[in-house]
């Protein structure tokens, strides 16, 4: 930029800050002349008596307009327009050169220096302020364009930072992604082989194969299977978090709702009655049909109740409850257990977060991710399953899930299935 | 009973599997790289290959793919007894010639049921 502030006033002679013209003659009652005749305009005023002094004070001073003599001494007027206009700083100053009346060549020196105007002495006062006048508001359209330009070289230099930071980023992510997926497929595949050999000879050792077993050995044998198991389940889930395990597509089937509800019942009791809790089942009053992946239907309602059971002290209860409003299924799980703080409440659906863990042994403890796997389930199913606790007074998890309209007509996703990730991540 | 090639790395594993296989009175033998299966394969003519997929050197993958190619083998089914579980994995095996495919752990009686289904198909 060349100039201050003032490029971007809208008119050059009537704002807050008046142009700064800069008067150069060797003589100082020419420069003084000028002065006057302009000192109705408001402009401020800068003086040089010499080339020299000319060119010094325009690269300082960064004037809005230059007056400049020809005849002077030592460096005459073309030869100071010619510099001025030859230097980045300043090559954008208008000059108005003034010379004798009628002197052509004097004009077309004056000109291949790089002037803007010219007039004749002796000058009159009228001419005088409307060239200026004129000059100045180029100027200042000059500038404004010289200023929208320079900003968008600057916006097209961040736009072009900002493309290059983005693609960049990409490049990150799909390789941290890449990385995710190896370091999976590792996992998964050095779990499994140690498992195997786990599990296998587990099996032969209880068929009795290597000896006659006795039953504190059955039992050790048995706890060695189930934690193999956990393990197995663990590395599932793991992958299915991951979306990446090549599981069988959701099979969405109407599904009468009290019969599944008895056989979690029927799963749970003893699990809730050796924790010593109430357990009560209500169903809903007549018989509902929704529309859900049988086994995935199952497996959501056992991660809530033992959730359920699993957090909620000796002495306390689990209510689950089934009805139906306006065509939509709705099971609620109520428990009297820990509950969970307000702030929590959205992180328990998220993968690895489990609140609380000390509020379980050992044996209990999961890696977090059922509840995860089970909202990703029931929103896959077009359902959705979301909590309301209080801390220190229970959870209530309700499930929702579309109720079976036409009954015989049951048998098919429908196509908004194909929206869900998760059901593209199973179907594929 | 029948003759079982078992290709597979991994000491435990292999025992595994060989007990298993012996105890259902199938006789076993052992190889625990591609390149040793392949010589055995053609050499012994057994009547099932239980191929593990990653090992040293070439995998199995490769293997079956020379064991399918090559007219002296073609003909004895390839089951694939594989940790290699994730998406994808199992039609990668097929696609590559295995005629079976176990993912471990494996449960012993879906083991011994596959590989009988295997024996039974081939022999017909």
């Amino acid at each position: 930029m060349t100039s201050t502030d003032l490029v971007v006033k809208p008119a050059p002679d009537i704002t807050a800050s008046p142009a700064r013209i800069l008067i150069v003659d060797d003589e100082y009652k020419n420069r003084k002349l000028l002065e006057v005749m302009l000192a109705p305009e408001g402009f401020i005023f800068l003086t040089a008596a010499s080339g020299a002094e000319a060119l010094a004070s325009a690269a300082v001073e960064s004037p809005d307009l230059i007056l400049l003599d020809v005849m002077m001494p030592d460096m005459d007027g073309y030869e100071v327009a010619f510099k001025l206009k030859g230097t980045i700083g300043t090559k954008n100053i208008p000059i108005i050169m003034l010379t004798a009346l009628d002197d052509r060549h004097a004009r077309m020196l004056g000109l291949s220096a790089g002037a803007e105007d010219f007039l004749s002495k002796p000058v009159d006062r009228a001419e005088l302020c409307v060239r200026v006048r004129n000059l100045l508001r180029l100027k200042t359209y000059g500038d404004k364009l010289a200023a929208a330009l320079q900003a968008l070289e600057v916006s097209n230099e961040q736009l072009a930072a900002a493309l290059a930071e983005a693609s960049e980023a990409r490049r990150m992510a799909e390789h941290a992604n890449n990385a995710k997926t190896q370091f999976l497929r590792a996992m998964s595949h050095e779990l499994r082989t140690p498992l195997n050999a786990i599990s296998g000879y587990t099996e032969i050792l209880e068929m009795g194969i290597r000896g006659v077993v006795n039953p504190e050995q059955t039992k050790d044998l048995g706890r060695i299977k189930r934690a193999a198991a956990y393990l197995l389940r663990l590395i599932n889930d793991i992958l299915t978090i991951a979306r990446m395990e090549g599981a069988r597509p959701l099979s969405l089937v109407a599904i009468p709702v009290n019969q599944m509800l008895a056989e979690v019942d029927g799963l749970c009791a003893l699990q809730a009655k050796a924790r010593g809790l109430t357990l009560t089942v209500t169903p809903c009053r007549g018989e509902v049909l929704v529309i859900a992946d049988a086994e995935r239907f199952q497996q959501i309602l056992l991660n809530l109740l033992t959730n359920a059971i699993k957090f909620t002290p000796t002495g306390g209860s689990v209510e689950v409850t089934a009805y139906s409003v306006a065509g939509i299924f709705q099971l609620r799980v109520k428990d009297t257990g820990v509950g969970v703080r307000l702030l929590d409440i959205d992180r328990v659906f998220e993968p690895f977060v489990q609140i609380d863990r000390h509020l379980t042994s050992d044996t209990q403890q999961g890696v977090g991710l059922g509840l995860s796997i089970s909202r990703e389930l029931a929103r896959a199913m077009h359902g959705d399953l979301t909590l309301q606790s209080v801390e220190g007074v229970g959870s209530t998890f309700t499930l929702t899930l579309p109720i079976a309209s036409d009954i015989s007509a049951t048998s098919e996703t429908s196509p908004a299935a194909d929206e869900s990730p998760l059901r593209a991540a199973l179907a594929s | 009973m029948a003759k079982v090639l078992i290709i597979e790395d991994n000491p435990a594993n292999m025992t595994l599997a060989t007990f298993l296989l012996q105890s259902a009175g199938h006789s076993v033998l052992p190889a625990t790289d591609a390149e040793t299966g392949l010589t055995l394969a053609r050499a012994e003519q057994p009547d099932l290959v239980l191929m593990d997929i990653q090992l040293p050197g070439m995998d199995g993958l490769e293997a079956t793919g020379l064991l399918k190619a090559d007219p002296s083998t073609r003909d004895i089914p390839v089951v694939a007894l594989t940790a290699l579980a994730m998406k994808g994995d199992e039609a990668r095996i097929r696609a590559a010639g295995c005629d079976g495919y176990i993912a471990k752990p494996l449960a012993y009686k879906d083991f011994l049921a596959t590989i009988s289904s295997h024996l039974v198909k081939a022999a017909l």
